[in-house]
């Protein structure tokens, strides 16, 4: 039986205008000057960019999203990558009992989640934003440790970490110099994962919050009711945001496949 | 006693999992028994099985997340088949492509669907000034707006899924056909049902479980006036006169069990069918 | 000094289960002592032990007169050559067998020196630039030995080292690993389940199992001198007989209730030359010939008893079923405990 070469071609086309759809519609509404009456914008301008780009309110959210996820980051590599690699290395009895947890934020959506964290928090004098950086580190946890299992499982990582005790290194300066080298893909695709959970997540981060936090995504969403214009344009920014984040993250997958 | 470095880090790990994870949800499943006033009982579970309301939301979850998954996973079936003929550097970019597209959910994706099918949106204008009707009856803020709002991440996930288990086929065909005198049938039985059988079942159970957990899309589009089990914890615990957080605890206990319940029974029905196919 | 390593009570239990119970053990000084014992024997965790590797371990380790239980790895002093090389990938060549100088305060000059010298002697000094994926097996094990002979250890230990090699180069790593251990002068304890290689390279054999030491000797003893049933037929190939039905095969004065070993090179057949007064004398035929090249091996039926004998293969060989004279020494018949 052969098949014909241009039906899957087709299909993959018609799937890809349909997906890329909405983002063209996006594209072409932030830079057109006015859209009511026509079949195509009547002028094309970049003026709502600059006009969202010079807003000083603009570059603060820009700074909140990036300070949740530099933290969100930070602390889930400094927590999870130790800890999986004690995992597989020292204790495998603890990694069984520990995949089922792993996969918990798999299984309940950051809205139920989010109804717990109200309740228990609501009166302890813990700043919340301290809360909801370690929530988004831990949503992120199954991919996370997904990925690190993988490198970990690769190598006898266990004979090179003890081999550089023996050679006169203590534990943290053996992890720094013969494990952590030798982990970069893993370490490149945890980093984007954990930094997209900090970016990307909406609902924990207003609902948690009260609206009080506002990140990319909830001035977003402020926007669309406000200024189409201006929430068009900062659609496509995170757009792009997310394009260059995916791009690494397979391109890095990618390379160390063939490697 | 001197604790090891690997302990403290395990401890930091436990204590982690501990704060965000399972007293949150230990908090909310105690609570999902406690009333605004302060007595306990089983009145809040009750409320959401007798209350039309909430009983409504529950089916409405339940049909819009089947209908989502379902005509994404067809669509889904067809791209991952299609996937597999293509070159590989041409695999290699669309995976990228449908990576991103998975993740591009929530608001900025309703927002973008309010551009391109709402009432002032760029295909209402564009019929409206060549004078004929494009969009037909959809509507973004109806249900078939929000199925088709679904598919755009729901699509590209199940590709996503999907692909492994087409590129796994495409060998056993080649193998198949190398070997001579196979029938259909033992293809059938020997290939496409033990491998594609589970792969199907276990994406749309993914992608189920995914769009009943989807809050924020449907948020986006249409606030609070829609009723699904997961827009209405929202309003329960973010709404100022409507806010219930007790109620809302029970709602999200069902809706865990429900998903938990999902995530089993789709283990179950896949490990069967690769135990009696796998011999 | 022949305590130069004692380990005192040693205790090892993993969760409920007691892998090593009260061992108590000393090796010589500037000589290789093999570990032999069947895997799950409890030699790698008794070496692990030592290395400081181990954390469950209790008992007292002396080395040199120094007691170094309760030392952390990394001031011991002990190398460790693991099977699986681990080398550090990152890392060319040299600078895995720099890497431990590298955490000591020594001058960039003078590590240069030291690892080419080592590189050296490990005859890898032309791959020095080289990445461990690039080199085949043989060549990773000797820099990874490299790099722990660099150093130099009170005490180099080597956990199957050459297992994972090829046939070949196990044999020729083999006698490189002793070259190495005469030339510095290296106390050396090599770990293996392999028999051969453990009397090829020896000069001290511990044999474990069960996490007991079964016998401690020089290789030659061991084998001729073996001190119960166990260490009988874990070393060599084996007669285990009982008196009685020695005393069937025409040797008396025997406790009938004993067991006896013959090893299958005191036994010969159908010796030309006139026998002498130790050996016995009997009938028998041959069911079973194995060709091992230089070497025969025989199965001998003698009604319901079996004799396994080895003759060299510059006879014409023996047909199975053929009737031969079976000689047995009797001075070489042991009593085992």
């Amino acid at each position: 039986m052969k098949v014909k070469k241009r039906t899957p071609k087709i299909i993959l086309t018609i799937i890809f205008i349909y997906l890329l759809l909405p983002i063209v519609a996006t594209f072409l509404y932030s830079i057109s000057t006015s859209w009511i009456n026509t079949v195509l914008p009547e002028g094309l301008t970049f003026k709502w960019y600059a006009q969202l780009v010079f807003n000083p309110e603009f570059l603060n959210v820009v700074l909140r999203s990036l300070v949740l996820s530099i933290f969100t980051t930070i602390l889930g590599l400094v927590i999870f990558v130790p800890v999986i690699f004690y995992m597989n290395i020292y204790n495998q009895k603890l990694k069984a009992k520990m995949r089922y947890i792993t996969m918990l934020p798999f299984i309940i959506p950051g809205i139920i989640l989010v109804t717990g964290l109200i309740q228990l928090y609501k009166d302890i004098p813990i700043p919340k934003i301290v809360i909801l950086v370690m929530v988004l580190s831990v949503m992120s946890l199954p991919l996370v440790y997904q990925t690190l299992n993988n490198v970990f499982i690769s190598k006898d990582f266990k004979s090179m970490f003890e081999q550089s005790q023996l050679l006169g290194y203590g534990p943290v300066k053996s992890f720094m110099f013969v494990i952590v080298p030798n982990i970069k893909t893993g370490l490149i695709v945890s980093t984007l994962l954990l930094f997209s959970a900090g970016l990307g997540d909406y609902v924990i981060t207003n609902l948690f919050l009260g609206g009080n936090y506002i990140t990319l995504k909830i001035y977003m969403y402020r926007l669309m009711a406000v200024n189409g214009n201006a929430g068009s344009v900062l659609t496509i920014i995170y757009f792009i945001m997310l394009s260059i984040l995916s791009a690494i993250l397979i391109r890095t997958t990618s390379k160390a496949k063939k490697g | 006693m001197k604790m090891s470095l690997k302990n403290r880090f395990l401890l930091l790990f436990v204590l982690l999992i501990c704060l965000v994870l399972i007293f949150p949800i230990g908090v909310m499943i105690i609570s999902s028994f406690n009333s605004q006033d302060g007595s306990w009982g089983l009145m809040n579970y009750q409320e959401l099985f007798t209350n039309h309301y909430y009983r409504n939301a529950i089916g409405h979850s339940l049909t819009l997340s089947l209908s989502a998954s379902l005509f994404s996973e067809v669509i889904a079936i067809l791209g991952a088949w299609s996937l597999t003929k293509m070159s590989s550097s041409v695999k290699e970019s669309l995976v990228t492509i449908f990576n991103l597209a998975s993740s591009f959910a929530g608001v900025p994706l309703a927002f973008s669907l309010i551009i391109l099918l709402g009432n002032s949106g760029v295909l209402h204008v564009i019929s409206k000034s060549l004078d004929i009707n494009i969009l037909g009856s959809i509507n973004v803020y109806s249900w078939l707006g929000i199925v088709i709002a679904y598919s755009f991440f729901e699509i590209p996930l199940g590709i996503l899924f999907l692909y492994p288990t087409f590129e796994e086929i495409d060998q056993g065909w080649k193998e198949a056909s190398d070997t001579l005198g196979v029938s259909n049938c033992f293809f059938l039985k020997k290939v496409i049902y033990p491998v594609l059988v589970p792969g199907l079942v276990e994406t749309l159970i993914i992608l189920f479980a995914n769009a009943m957990g989807t809050y924020e899309t449907v948020f986006a589009l249409t606030g609070n006036n829609i009723t699904f089990i997961s827009t209405i914890i929202g309003s329960l615990i973010g709404g100022e006169i409507t806010s219930n957080i007790p109620l809302a605890g029970a709602l999200s206990v069902v809706f865990g069990l429900v998903m938990i319940a999902l995530v089993i029974m789709g283990n179950l029905l896949v490990r069967t069918k690769r135990i009696t196919e796998g011999k | 000094m022949s305590e130069f390593l004692k380990i005192e009570n040693l205790n090892v239990t993993f969760g409920k289960e007691t892998v090593i119970e009260n061992l108590n053990l000393s090796i010589p000084e500037n000589a290789i002592t093999v570990f032999l014992g069947p895997s799950g024997s409890g030699k790698t965790t008794v070496l692990r032990s030592i290395s400081g590797l181990n954390r469950n371990a209790q008992g007292k380790i002396l080395l040199d007169g120094k007691d170094i239980s309760e030392l952390p790895v990394n001031k011991r002093n002990i190398g460790v050559i693991f099977q699986s090389y681990a080398l550090f990938p990152n890392m060319s060549v040299f600078d895995n067998v720099a890497y431990g100088l590298k955490a000591q305060r020594i001058g960039k000059a003078e590590i240069k020196q030291s690892v080419e010298d080592m590189l050296k002697l490990v005859n890898m000094n032309e791959k020095a630039n080289s990445f461990p994926d690039d080199l085949s097996g043989g060549q990773k094990q000797r820099v990874a030995i490299a790099r722990s002979m660099i150093m130099k250890p009170k005490l180099l230990l080597l956990d199957e080292p050459l297992s994972a090699l090829d046939a070949k180069i196990r044999v020729e790593l083999r006698e490189q690993i002793k070259e190495y251990q005469q030339k510095l002068g290296i106390t050396m304890i090599f770990v293996t389940h392999d028999q051969a290689e453990a009397m090829a390279i020896a000069d001290n054999v511990v044999v474990i199992s069960d996490g007991k030491i079964q016998q401690q000797g020089a290789p030659w003893d061991i084998y001729t001198k073996p001190s119960n049933e166990f260490m009988a037929t874990f070393i060599g190939d084996h007669n285990i007989l009982s008196g009685s039905e020695l005393k069937s095969l025409g040797i008396n004065n025997l406790s009938l209730e004993q067991k006896y070993l013959i090893r299958p090179e005191s036994i010969t057949l159908n010796k030309l030359a006139e026998s002498i007064a130790d050996e016995v004398e009997c009938n028998g035929q041959i069911i079973s010939a194995v060709n091992y090249g230089n070497r025969i091996q025989y199965v001998i039926a003698k009604d319901t008893l079996r004799l396994k004998m080895e003759a060299l293969n510059h006879t014409l060989p023996l047909k199975i079923g053929s009737q031969v004279k079976v000689f047995i020494n009797k001075a070489k018949i042991l009593q085992l405990n």
